[in-house]
C-alpha cells in the first residue's frame, strides 16, 4: 500500500510537545527500511507531565539517539494559521515578504516577535480557495526555546514543523483521490478537523466539542451539529473541486475511541453523508512493522508524529 | 528552502542563520586560528611600515583637492592645478598626510607649478606628481628648493623632467613630471 523512499538519514527521530512552553512530550524512533516496505518502531516515548528540557535529554541517553537528526512537530496550540491569497511574486520571495504581506493579519494578533513560514495551498482548488497559500505564525522566542531544549538534549533538530503539515504527510497514500477528513478529538472532547488531498493540506477547522455525559437528546443535537459543520466545511471546498471526490474521514486522539462505539455518533454521520463515505480508524500497523510491539503502544503515538518522520523522508 | 511549490515548512530555515548551521567546536577553534593569524599578520605588517589605508580614488582626490584649496585660500581650479585624475582605482596609500605635506611644500616654494594628478608605481613605491608648469626653470626652480628641505634631503628627491608637448586648441602647452623616490622610507619617518 505505501511506497516510501528509503530516507537517506537512517533513523528518524521526531520530537512533539504537547505544549511548546508547557509540560509533557512524545518521541518516536522509526527507520525506514527501503521502497515498499514498512517502518521500523525503534523506539516511543510518551510523557504528558514532564518538559522537554527536563525530560527529553534523559530518554535520548536511555535511546541512544545523541547526534540523531530530528523533526520536530509543533502542536496547533503554539501557532496560529491562516490563508491568504498567493502575492504575485517570484515563489523565492514570497517567504521573505510575509510579514509585510500577513501585516494585516497580524496586527490582530498578541505576537511579540512573530516568526513566519508559509507553504502554497493545494493546487487543486479552483474558485475561492484558488491561489492561496497557508501561513504559520508563531512566537519566534517559544519556537527557539523548544529548538534549544532539543538541541541542549543532544539531537540535531533539521525541521520544525507544524501538525496539519504533518498529518497531511501521514495520509498522503491514503488521500490519493480522496478527500480526508481527519478528525482529532483530545482528552477534553474538544474537536479538530484537518482536510487532505492527495497528500496536500487543504483546510484546518475547529469542530463544535462533544459533551458524552450529555443526556442522549443532548447527545443527538451535538452529534448532528458536529457532522453538519463538518459536511459544511467538505460542501465548501468539494465546490472548489473541479471534481467531486469520494469522502473519507478518520477519527484520531485520545477521545475517538469512545467516540467510535457511540451508535449515534456514527448515525448521524449517515444521516450527514452518503453512503459511500467512510468513518475509519487508522490502523498505524499498515505503516509500521508490528512484531514485537505491544498493542497498546498503538493506541498512543500520535499520527502526527509518524507524518514527521515521513514529511521529509 | 526556496521550493516554495511543495508543501512545506522550516520555522529553523527561517529563524537566523545561527539556529540553522551551528558550526561544530572544530570549525570554531578553525575560525578562531584564522582570525588570530590575520591579527598576527597585520601587526607584522604595521610594525614593519606597511600599514596601509585603502582610499577610493575619489575620495582621495576630494582630500587633497581640500588640502590644495586650504593652502591657495581659494577655490582651486582644474587649470590652477586641482586634481582631476588619481592613476590607480584600488590605490592603497600609506597616509593621505603625506601627499598634503608634500603638497603644502610645493605650493609654499613655488607659485609655478599645479599638480593636476598623482600617479602611483607600487612595484618601484614612486610617486609622480604630475602637472603644469610654466616653464621647466619653474619646475627647476622648485625642485631645487624642495631638495634642500630636512623632509626630503635624507631620502632622495629625484625630479624627471618630462616634457610633453601636448596642444590645447591651437596653444602648445608642456607637461612636467618629477619623481620622488624613497617613498617607504619616508613614511616610516613620518609616522
Amino acid at each position: 500500500m505505501f511506497s516510501l523512499k528509503e530516507n537517506q538519514l537512517g533513523t528518524q527521530v521526531v520530537v512533539r510537545p504537547h505544549d511548546i512552553a508547557g509540560p509533557g512530550f512524545d518521541l518516536l524512533v522509526v527507520k525506514p527500511q527501503g521502497e515498499g516496505k514498512k517502518y521500523l518502531l525503534e523506539g516511543f516515548w510518551s510523557d504528558p507531565d514532564v518538559s522537554l528540557d527536563v525530560g527529553l535529554a534523559e530518554v535520548v541517553r536511555a535511546y541512544k539517539l545523541s547526534r540523531k537528526h530530528c523533526t520536530l512537530v509543533l502542536p496547533h496550540s503554539s501557532y496560529a494559521h491562516f490563508t491568504l491569497n498567493k502575492p504575485n511574486i517570484p515563489h523565492h520571495e514570497i517567504r521573505d515578504s510575509l510579514p509585510w504581506v500577513a501585516q494585516d493579519r497580524l496586527e490582530a494578533m498578541s505576537f511579540h516577535s512573530p516568526v513566519l513560514d508559509a507553504c502554497l495551498a493545494s493546487k487543486s482548488l479552483q474558485g475561492k480557495e484558488h491561489n492561496k497559500m497557508h501561513v504559520f505564525v508563531a512566537e519566534d522566542s517559544h519556537v527557539r526555546s523548544c529548538i534549544d531544549n532539543v538541541r541542549s538534549a543532544k539531537l540535531k533538530v533539521d525541521v520544525v514543523t507544524v501538525h496539519e503539515l504533518a498529518i497531511a504527510a501521514f495520509l498522503r497514500d491514503w488521500s490519493v483521490d480522496t478527500l480526508l477528513g481527519y478528525i482529532v478529538v483530545d482528552s477534553t472532547h474538544a474537536c479538530s478537523l484537518v482536510m487532505v488531498l492527495n497528500g496536500d493540506f487543504v483546510a484546518y477547522k475547529n469542530l463544535p466539542s462533544i459533551n458524552l455525559e450529555a443526556s442522549p437528546n443532548v447527545q443527538q443535537d451535538q452529534f448532528t451539529l458536529f457532522w453538519s459543520e463538518v459536511s459544511r466545511h467538505f460542501q465548501h471546498y468539494i465546490s472548489c473541486l473541479e471534481k467531486r471526490p469520494p469522502v473519507a474521514f478518520y477519527l484520531s486522539g485520545v477521545g475517538a475511541a469512545n467516540l467510535n462505539k457511540h451508535t449515534l455518533f456514527t448515525q448521524c454521520f449517515r444521516e450527514k453523508f452518503s453512503k459511500g463515505a467512510k468513518l475509519n480508524t487508522i490502523d498505524l500497523t499498515q505503516v509500521m512493522e508490528s512484531e514485537g510491539v505491544d498493542d497498546a503502544v498503538w493506541s498512543m503515538i500520535q499520527h502526527d508524529l509518524v507524518g514527521g518522520a515521513l514529511l521529509y523522508g | 528552502m526556496d521550493d516554495f511549490s511543495k508543501q512545506r515548512i522550516n520555522f529553523v530555515e527561517v529563524l537566523p542563520i545561527l539556529y540553522r548551521r551551528m558550526p561544530s567546536v572544530p570549525q570554531i577553534l578553525m575560525l578562531w586560528a584564522i582570525i588570530g593569524a590575520l591579527l598576527g599578520l597585520q601587526h607584522m605588517l604595521a610594525s614593519h611600515g606597511y600599514e596601509r589605508l585603502r582610499l577610493d580614488k575619489d575620495s582621495l582626490t576630494a582630500k587633497l583637492n581640500t588640502t590644495l584649496e586650504a593652502l591657495s585660500g581659494e577655490v582651486v581650479s582644474g587649470a590652477q592645478g586641482k586634481l582631476v585624475a588619481i592613476s590607480d582605482d584600488t590605490m592603497e596609500l600609506d597616509d593621505v598626510g603625506f601627499y598634503g605635506d608634500l603638497l603644502t611644500l610645493a605650493k609654499h616654494h613655488s607659485t609655478q607649478v599645479w599638480f593636476t594628478r598623482i600617479m602611483i608605481d607600487k612595484e618601484n613605491e614612486e610617486v609622480v606628481l604630475e602637472g603644469d608648469a610654466s616653464s621647466t626653470q619653474a619646475l627647476n626652480n622648485l625642485y631645487s628648493q624642495l631638495i634642500t628641505l630636512p623632509e626630503f634631503s635624507d631620502y632622495g628627491l629625484n625630479l624627471r623632467d618630462i616634457k610633453r608637448t601636448m596642444l590645447a586648441g591651437e596653444d602648445e602647452r608642456v607637461l612636467h613630471s618629477f619623481i620622488i623616490t624613497n617613498v617607504k622610507q619616508y613614511r616610516r619617518r613620518s609616522r
